[in-house]
């Protein structure tokens, strides 16, 4: 298990990311219309909380990304407290797994990854 | 759909200040001068594959889009400066339960060969919206 990253994606955070990456899809920064499209607020871009997995993982990890996939599990809204969680499934292989869930254990990302 | 099919493609130039920019936002600080790992989907928008033009491709209701699933397989690095063609394949549509499945797959080619393979499940939820 490697050691868990503790965080949280703010507001800011979210206009910072649709700045930088040019994903300005409103329901990330407009809160009414995320209301109208059923949400509590304005969500987290799943891609940036992939992006926080892959800082995580070279911080645990020596070596190259070969592979890393994740599949989105629920919304993550702004302030959410959020743990990075990861552990070896085939440390040989350089195989593992990264999750990013919140404090109740909801989880909002599973991934796998392989380094080189 | 059995065989995939190309649905879109752009070429552009990787540029520093954009990887930059992308690293400064989510705090990467590794020291390394290729792309971090996800920057690929900030190129598809800075060549022309918005959300937008992405959902009007698949003709999906934008308001009802989740991100199903991302991954990425890494042939070898690319760096700012480098030049890349991008090539976005509808890999597959299947329908479920009320919800529309769609599979893209992407390669990106530096130098004649692929540098890395993106394949992502973005699915149509009615009263559901994108992750």
């Amino acid at each position: 298990m490697f050691n868990p990253i503790f965080l949280k994606i703010t507001e800011e955070d979210i206009r910072s990311y649709a700045d930088a990456s040019g994903d300005f899809n409103p329901i990330h920064t407009d809160p009414a219309y995320a209301q109208k499209a059923g949400l509590n607020g304005c969500i987290a871009h799943g891609m940036l909380v992939m992006a926080l997995g892959s800082r995580a993982i070279s911080e645990w990890c020596r070596g190259e990304l070969a592979s890393y996939d994740a599949r989105f599990q629920a919304m993550t809204y702004p302030d959410e407290p959020l743990v990075i969680k990861g552990s070896w499934t085939d440390e040989e292989a350089g195989k593992g797994r990264v999750t990013v869930e919140n404090e109740a254990g909801e989880v909002k990302m599973k991934g796998a990854f392989w380094v080189k | 759909m059995k065989e995939k099919q190309e649905l879109y493609r752009y070429s552009c130039t990787v540029e520093g200040e954009k990887v930059q920019a992308f690293k400064q936002t989510v705090s990467i600080a590794d020291g390394k001068e290729e792309i971090p790992p996800t920057f690929l989907t900030v190129l598809d928008f800075h060549g022309g594959l918005s959300f937008q033009k992405l959902t009007d491709l698949l003709q999906f209701d934008p308001a009802c889009v989740l991100h199903g699933s991302q991954s990425y397989e890494y042939i070898k690095p690319i760096f700012p400066g480098d030049h890349i063609q991008a090539i976005v394949y509808a890999a597959g549509r299947t329908d479920k339960r009320g919800m529309t499945f769609a599979k893209l797959e992407t390669v990106y080619v530096k130098e004649q060969t692929p540098a890395v393979i993106s394949r992502s499940t973005l699915i149509e939820q009615k009263g559901a919206a994108d992750v």
